[in-house]
C-alpha cells in the first residue's frame, strides 16, 4: 500500500493506494501514529483496492481519536471498498462523503 | 472443467500472508474470474489465514483453490485447536462508534460476500470451505 501525505495547519489529508489488511495495516497505523494537532483529517480511497477487517480495526481507532479532537472524513469511496462499510455498518459510523 | 491449484502448505504464519494473497489472486486473474469477485477472495484470504495465525495454534496450513464451472471454491485446513469460526456470535454492527470493537467482523464480512461456508473437523484438522457460484 502507498500513503501520499499532505496538509499543514491542523489538516492533514492522506491519499491511501491499494490494499489496506493484516500486511499494509500497521504501515497506517503507524503513518496516523501522532495525530497531535490534527483537527481535519482527510482519507481519500480513490484508489483502494480493498480493505479487510484489520484495516476497518485501524480506521475504528483513528476514528475514535478524531472524535475527541476534531473531525475525519473519508472521501471518494469506490463500490468495492463501500460494500465493506455497508456489510459492517462503518457506513453509519465513519463521515463519508 | 475443473481446475484444483495448490495456493499454500507451510507454516502458519502471517509471513505467508503476502505470497498466498499473491498467488490467490493470480490463480483467479488465470480462471477469468472478475475483479470485483477477486477481491472479496484476497478479503477471505486475509480474514481467514491471519484468524488461523493468531488464534488457532496451528503450525501447518494449507489453502486450496478450485474453479469449476461457475463455482469458486477456497479450502483452508490446519492443525490447530478445533476453531469453528462459524459458531462465533454476530458482531453488533448497528453499535455507536464508542462501543465498537472491531472483532468478529472478518468472518462476518465473508458470510455476507460469499455464497456458502461450510466448516469440519476432520482427522485432527480445521477444514473451512467458502464458495461462491459466479452469474
Amino acid at each position: 500500500m502507498k500513503i501520499e501525505r499532505s496538509g499543514g495547519d491542523g489538516q492533514l489529508l492522506l491519499k491511501l493506494t491499494g490494499r489496506l489488511d493484516t500486511t499494509t495495516s500497521p504501515l497506517l497505523e503507524e503513518e496516523l501514529g501522532t495525530l497531535e494537532g490534527v483537527n481535519d483529517l482527510q482519507l481519500d480511497l480513490a484508489k483502494m483496492d480493498y480493505l479487510s477487517s484489520a484495516g476497518l480495526r485501524v480506521l475504528l481507532k483513528v476514528s475514535k481519536i478524531m472524535d475527541k479532537q476534531g473531525t475525519m472524513t473519508v472521501v471518494n469511496v469506490n463500490r468495492t471498498v463501500m460494500e465493506v462499510f455497508n456489510i459492517t455498518g462503518f457506513s453509519d459510523i465513519l463521515t463519508i462523503q | 472443467m475443473s481446475q484444483i491449484s495448490l495456493v499454500y502448505q507451510g507454516a502458519a504464519d502471517t509471513v505467508a500472508m503476502k505470497e498466498i494473497s499473491a498467488l490467490t489472486e493470480h490463480i483467479l486473474t488465470v480462471g477469468n474470474v472478475p475483479q470485483e469477485v477477486r477481491m472479496k477472495f484476497l478479503i477471505a484470504v486475509d480474514e481467514v489465514f491471519s484468524n488461523i495465525c493468531r488464534y488457532s495454534q496451528a503450525t501447518e496450513a494449507k489453502v486450496v483453490c478450485t474453479i469449476k464451472n461457475n463455482l469458486i471454491r477456497l479450502c483452508f485446513e490446519d492443525n490447530g485447536i478445533p476453531f469453528n469460526p462459524l459458531s462465533h456470535k454476530k458482531p453488533d454492527i448497528a453499535a455507536k462508534a464508542e462501543n465498537r470493537k472491531a472483532g468478529g467482523l472478518g468472518i462476518f464480512l465473508i458470510t455476507q460476500q460469499m455464497d456458502q461456508l461450510n466448516y469440519k473437523r476432520s482427522n485432527g484438522k480445521n477444514q473451512l470451505m467458502i464458495i461462491k457460484f459466479q452469474a
